[in-house]
C-alpha cells in the first residue's frame, strides 16, 4: 500500500487534510475503526533516508518554502514547517517529551477542556511510546551531546538524555527515525485508508456550519474537488488556521500563535566532534520551563550560518567546522503571534511579538549556555548575534550579555502551536474540547493548533496524544455527520 | 539525571577552628559591626585588627567595642585608612602572618561619583588581596554581591550557584572586577572565598535605612506593578553566619557562595511583612498606597543608566530602577558545601531590626 | 536564462505547477516575477564582496540556488523580498549606488536589513554544505583535514 498521486475528483466519508503528527494518527484511529478515510497531503512522499537530514535538499523537498518561512516582527522569527507525507515528524529532531502533567492540568483548568483527564492523555502517550519505538541511544550518545551533559554536570544543572522515536538496527548512535511514514501512515493504509499526495486544499466550501467539499489544486496545476461528510484539518499551526480563514470560518482562529523562541551559539573545542547529520539527545532542564538548552543540527552549512551574524570577526572559525557544534537556548514566550490570510494570497502572513521579559530571557539563556560551553571545555564560543564578542572566558560573558539584543540575533523556532486552541472558554478557544471548530458541524482541527499554549517541551508527543484522544471520541460518538 | 544536592549534612563538612588573628575591613560599617559583635563573643579570637575609614568612625568603633567589653582579655588594633589607597593594605597586613584570616567587608554602595565604585570596590579588593597573599594568610573572605550577575530575567527565575557575569551598572561592574581581582589572586596562590549577599537588613543599620521603615509606615514604599518581583534578602546575623562558614571551611577555597535567607520574598510580601512587624512592635502603619506602573521603574532605570554613564550617581533613581527587577538566589549549595543554614527569616528579622532602631533612639 | 528545473546538489527539483496557476489568479503585483533578474545581480555583488575567491562556476551555481529559493518563498514574503530586490537592483545599476546599498545594509532597519541577510544566509548555507572546505573568502582549502 502506498500513497497515490491525487486526482481531480475524489470522495470520502472522512477527509483528513495533512499527514503529519496530527493527520497520520487521526487517519490510523479512524481507519482502524472502519471508517472510510482519505488523507490528502500537499507535499510529496519522501522515504526516510532518501535525503540527508538537515541538508538543503531535504529542506527543498520536505519543508515549506525550502525552509525559508518567517514570522514578521522586531525581530522577525524564522520558523520551519514540514511539507511532505509525515509532515514535521519526518524532519524534526525526533526528541520525545511526554506532555507535562502540570501543563495538562493548567490547560484543562484555564481553557475549560471538558472530559479531559490528564491520566488518560498520559496513558495514550504510553501507547504512542510503544508504537513509535521511543527509546534512548543504545550504544552511547555523540560527543556534541556529551558536551551538554559535561558542562551541565560541572555546573550542577539538571540535564538528561531525551529519548527519541528511533530504531537502532545496527547499533549505531544515529538510527532509523520512526516518523509517520514508517508508523502511522502505513498503519492507516493497511486499515484501508487512502492517501493522495501532491494535493493542496485551497478552501473548504461550506453551507452554513457544514462543509460539503474542498477545492483543490494538484501538483501539476489542475484544479479539482473533494466531497466528504466530515473533514479533519491537520495542516499544522500555520496552515490549519489559514485554511479555515480562507474558507470564511470566523472565530478565535489564528490569533494566539505560540512558539518557543530560540537563540544560538557555535562552540569550538580542541578536538574534532562535529556530527553533520544528527542532533544531540541531551537537554538541560535546570531552568525549565522558562529556559531550556539543547543542540542544533551542525553540518558545515549550518555552522557557517551560525557564524554569519558576526561574520566580520567570526569567519576564521569556519575552517575549523569539524571542531565546532551549534547549540540553542529556548524560552517559553509571554508574547504571541498571529496568522492572517488575505484574499487572493496563497500563503498567510505570520507575525509575532516578543515581550520585554522574552528578550531578557533570551539574553540570560544565551549567557548561561555560553557559560555551560566554557565549563564543558570550549576553547571559544561564537554567539549568533550581530556585534557579538567571541567568548573565551568568564569576563567575556559580561561583555556578551551587555552587547546582546534580540533584534540583533537570529531568533528562530521549530515549534508552532495554539492557533485554534481547544476548550470551552469563550473568546479564547477556536475549537471545542474535542477539536470541533466552534460554530461548525463537521469541521475538526486535530493538530498542534489545538494545544492551548506552547507546552515548554518538544510538542510532538502532546500533538499525537491529543489527536488520538479526539479521534477516538469521534469514533465513539458515531462520528458527527453533516 | 543526576540528583540535586539533598540535605546531605550526613557527610560532615570539615572545618577549621577560629584563627588567632582576625583582620576585618569596613569594621565600622553595618555589616562590619554585626560581624565584630559576633567575633567578640568568641574568646578564641584573641587578636582582632579592625580597619575604619575615618577618625570619627574609629572613635565610634572603639566605643562600640568598649560597650561590648571587647577589650577584656583581648588585643584589638583599630587602624584608620581608606582601602582605595594602596598603602592601607600594606599597613593593615603589617606583621600579620599565616595564622590570620582576613574578612573584607569594606565597600561603597551609594557613592557621590561613579568612579568611587572602582576606587573602593575594585582597587580596594585588589590591594588587599595582594597584601594578604604576600602575608600568607590562612583564608581571605571577600564580601561581594549579587550585582555582578545582574537581575533575573523573569520573576520565576532564580540564580544558581554558578552564573555568568552580567553586571548591573556601576556598582555591579566594580564588584565584578573586584571578584575578578580576587580570582587572579587565588590563581597566584591566595586562599580566598567569596560570599555574595543580596539586599541585607537587620540591626546596626545606618541612619539612612530608617527611610525604608518610614516609607512603609506612610504607605509610600514604591511597589512596582503588583509587587510580584522576587527579592532575596539576608538578615545581617544570617550573613555573619555565612561569612564564618566561608571563613572556616577549608574546602571553600577559590569558590563563591550565595548567602541569603532561605527563600526570596515578593516585594508585596516584603511590604506586608514589614508593615506587620512595625505594628507588632507598637508602631502605626498606613495601608500601602503607592503602586507604580512598571514603566516608572523602566524609566528610572534608563535615567540611572544615563547618569551613571556620565559618572553621576543618584541614589533614589537607582533604587527605584532596581525595584522593578527580580533578584533571587538559591542557597542550597551554600548549605551543602559550607554548612550555611539561615536561622532568621523576614518577619522575625524585621522585628529585631525595628526593636534595635527604637533602642538606639532612632525615629521611624 | 532560467530553466524550469534546477540542479541542487545531486537531485533535480521541479518548480511546482501550482505557481503556474497562481500567475493567472493573483493580482498584478503578486504575479510571479522570476527572481533571477531581480535578485541575481544583487546576490552577485554581495557574494563578490563576501566571497571574492569563490570560483565563477560555483558562484553561478550558488546564485541559481538562491534565485530558486526566492521563487519558492511564501507569497507575502516573496513580494517583500522582490520589492526590496527591485530597490537594491536599482541602486546597484546606478553609479555610486552600491555605496548607498552598503550603508542601507549596515543600518539596523527592520525589514530592509533582512533582505541582504536572507541572500547571504542562502548563499553561505549552500557554499559550505556543498564545499565544506572552503575558506572564509570562498577559496578552496589546500588540504582538507
Amino acid at each position: 500500500m502506498s500513497a497515490q498521486a491525487a486526482t481531480t475528483t475524489m470522495d470520502a466519508d472522512v477527509l483528513i487534510i495533512g499527514s503529519g503528527a496530527g493527520g497520520a494518527t487521526t487517519a490510523a484511529v479512524l481507519a482502524e475503526a472502519g471508517l472510510d478515510v482519505l488523507i490528502v497531503e500537499e507535499g510529496e512522499w519522501v522515504d526516510q533516508g532518501a535525503t540527508v537530514p538537515f541538508s538543503l535538499e531535504q529542506m527543498d523537498r520536505q519543508y515549506r518554502a525550502g525552509g525559508v518561512t518567517v514570522a514578521l516582527g522586531l525581530p522577525s522569527i524564522a520558523y520551519t514547517e514540514g511539507r511532505c507525507a509525515g509532515g514535521g515528524t519526518e524532519v524534526n529532531s525526533g526528541l520525545y517529551w511526554r506532555p507535562p502533567g502540570d501543563v495538562l492540568q493548567r490547560w484543562r483548568d484555564e481553557f475549560r477542556i471538558a472530559d479531559f483527564d490528564p491520566d488518560e492523555v498520559l496513558s495514550i502517550a504510553d501507547e504512542v511510546e510503544r508504537d513509535i519505538s521511543v527509546s534512548t541511544v543504545p550504544d552511547g550518545y555523540t560527543e556534541p551531546s556529551d558536551v551538554l551533559r559535561r558542562g551541565a554536570d560541572n555546573l550542577g544543572w539538571r540535564n538528561g538524555e531525551i529519548p527519541r522515536w528511533m530504531k537502532y538496527p545496527s547499533h549505531a548512535p544515529s538510527g532509523e527515525r520512526q516518523s509517520m511514514t514508517l508508523t502511522y501512515l502505513p498503519r492507516a493504509m493497511r486499515a484501508g485508508a487512502r492517501m493522495a499526495t501532491g494535493c493542496r486544499i485551497d478552501r473548504l466550501v461550506r453551507s452554513g456550519g457544514v462543509a460539503i467539499s474542498a477545492d483543490t489544486t494538484l501538483a501539476d496545476g489542475r484544479r479539482g474537488t473533494i466531497t466528504f461528510r466530515t473533514v479533519f484539518v491537520c495542516g499544522g499551526a500555520i496552515q490549519s488556521p489559514a485554511l479555515l480563514q480562507r474558507s470564511g470560518v470566523r472565530g478565535h482562529i489564528g490569533k494566539t500563535l505560540a512558539v518557543h523562541p530560540t537563540v544560538k551559539l557555535a562552540a569550538r573545542f580542541t578536538d574534532e566532534l562535529n556530527v553533520p547529520d544528527d542532533v544531540p539527545v541531551h537537554q538541560v532542564k535546570e531552568f525549565a520551563p522558562h529556559l531550556s538548552f539543547g543542540g542544533s543540527a551542525s553540518n558545515p552549512g549550518l555552522v557557517a550560518l551560525s557564524l554569519l551574524d558576526q561574520w566580520s570577526t567570526f569567519q576564521h572559525a569556519i575552517t575549523e567546522w569539524r571542531k565546532i557544534s551549534v547549540y540553542y537556548a529556548a524560552i517559553t514566550s509571554e508574547g504571541l503571534g498571529r496568522v492572517r490570510s488575505f484574499p487572493r494570497m496563497k500563503d498567510p502572513v505570520v507575525t509575532y511579538g516578543l515581550t520585554f521579559r522574552d528578550r531578557e530571557l533570551l539574553r540570560s539563556g544565551l549567557g548561561r549556555l555560553a557559560l555551560l560551553m566554557l565549563e564543558a571545555g570550549a576553547v571559544e564560543v561564537y554567539p549568533s548575534f550581530k556585534g557579538a564578542p567571541s567568548v573565551k572566558n568568564r569576563r567575556d560573558l559580561a561583555t556578551m550579555q551587555h552587547a546582546f539584543a534580540a533584534t540583533k540575533a537570529s531568533v528562530m523556532t521549530v515549534h508552532l502551536c495554539s492557533t485554534v486552541p481547544m476548550g470551552e472558554l469563550e473568546g479564547r478557544t477556536g475549537a471545542n474540547s474535542f477539536g470541533l471548530v466552534h460554530g461548525c458541524n463537521n469541521i475538526y482541527v486535530n493538530d498542534a493548533s489545538l494545544l492551548p499554549t506552547a507546552p515548554g517541551v518538544n510538542p510532538q508527543a502532546s500533538v499525537m496524544a491529543f489527536a488520538i484522544r479526539n479521534a477516538r471520541r469521534f469514533v465513539a460518538s458515531g462520528g458527527r455527520r453533516a | 539525571m543526576p540528583d540535586s544536592p539533598t540535605s546531605s549534612l550526613a557527610t560532615p563538612i570539615a572545618t577549621w577552628g577560629p584563627p588567632p588573628t582576625t583582620v576585618v575591613t569596613g569594621a565600622a560599617g553595618w555589616l562590619g559591626r554585626a560581624l565584630v559583635h559576633r567575633l567578640l563573643t568568641d574568646p578564641q579570637r584573641a587578636h582582632l585588627r579592625l580597619l575604619a575609614h575615618s577618625t570619627a568612625e574609629a572613635d565610634a568603633l572603639r566605643q562600640f567595642v568598649t560597650d561590648e567589653g571587647g577589650f577584656d582579655g583581648r588585643r584589638i588594633d583599630i587602624l584608620i585608612g581608606d582601602v582605595a589607597k594602596a598603602d592601607t593594605a600594606a599597613r593593615l597586613m603589617h606583621q600579620v602572618g599565616g595564622e590570620a584570616d582576613v574578612i573584607h567587608t569594606a565597600g561603597i554602595i551609594h557613592p557621590k561619583k561613579v568612579r568611587q565604585f572602582y576606587e573602593v570596590n575594585t582597587n580596594g579588593a585588589r590591594y588587599l588581596a595582594a597584601a594578604a597573599g604576600d602575608a600568607g594568610v590562612r583564608r581571605f573572605v571577600h564580601v561581594s554581591s549579587n550585582s555582578p550577575f545582574g537581575t533575573n530575567p523573569d520573576a520565576a527565575d532564580t540564580f544558581r550557584h554558578d552564573e555568568p557575569f552580567n553586571p548591573y551598572l556601576g556598582y555591579g561592574k566594580s564588584k565584578m572586577q573586584g571578584e575578578m581581582a580576587i580570582n587572579e589572586a587565588v590563581a597566584a596562590g591566595l586562599d580566598a572565598t567569596i560570599v555574595r549577599p543580596p539586599w541585607f537588613y537587620g540591626p546596626f543599620q545606618p541612619p539612612r535605612q530608617t527611610t525604608f521603615f518610614r516609607m512603609v509606615r506612610n504607605g509610600k514604599f514604591p511597589v512596582i506593578g503588583k509587587g510580584e518581583q522576587r527579592r532575596s534578602m539576608v538578615y545581617v546575623d544570617n550573613l555573619v553566619d555565612g561569612i564564618l562558614c566561608a571563613e572556616l571551611t577549608p574546602a571553600a577555597r577559590g569558590k563563591g557562595y550565595w548567602i541569603a535567607d532561605q527563600r526570596a520574598y515578593t516585594v508585596a510580601e516584603i511590604v506586608e511583612t514589614v508593615g506587620r512587624a512595625l505594628v507588632d512592635e507598637g508602631l502605626s502603619v498606613k495601608p500601602p498606597t503607592t503602586h507604580l506602573p512598571t514603566l516608572a521603574a523602566r524609566v528610572a532605570e534608563i535615567g540611572d543608566r544615563v547618569l551613571q554613564g556620565i559618572g553621576v550617581y543618584q541614589q533614589q533613581l537607582h533604587v527605584l530602577g532596581e525595584m522593578g527587577h527580580t533578584i533571587a538566589v538559591d542557597i542550597s549549595r551554600s548549605t551543602t558545601e559550607i554548612g550555611y543554614v539561615p536561622k532568621v527569616e523576614l518577619y522575625e528579622g524585621m522585628r529585631r531590626s525595628i526593636r534595635w532602631c527604637l533602642d538606639q533612639g532612632l525615629e521611624l | 536564462m532560467f530553466s524550469r528545473s534546477l540542479k541542487v546538489g545531486t537531485t533535480t527539483t521541479q518548480r511546482t505547477g501550482g505557481d503556474a496557476i497562481s500567475q493567472l489568479r493573483f493580482p498584478l503585483l503578486m504575479r510571479q516575477v522570476p527572481a533571477p533578474p531581480v535578485v541575481g545581480s544583487f546576490a552577485e555583488r554581495l557574494l563578490a564582496v563576501d566571497l571574492p575567491d569563490l570560483a565563477p562556476a560555483k558562484r553561478r551555481e550558488v546564485i541559481g540556488f538562491i534565485a530558486h529559493r526566492i521563487d519558492s518563498l511564501p507569497s507575502f514574503t516573496r513580494f517583500g523580498v522582490l520589492l526590496l530586490g527591485f530597490i537594491f537592483r536599482g541602486l546597484v545599476a546606478v553609479p555610486g549606488g552600491w555605496g548607498v546599498a552598503r550603508i542601507l545594509i549596515k543600518l539596523p532597519l527592520p525589514l530592509v536589513a533582512e533582505y541582504p541577510r536572507l541572500i547571504r544566509s542562502l548563499g553561505f548555507a549552500y557554499v559550505w554544505e556543498h564545499w565544506p572546505d572552503t575558506t572564509p573568502t570562498g577559496a578552496t582549502m589546500e588540504h582538507a583535514a
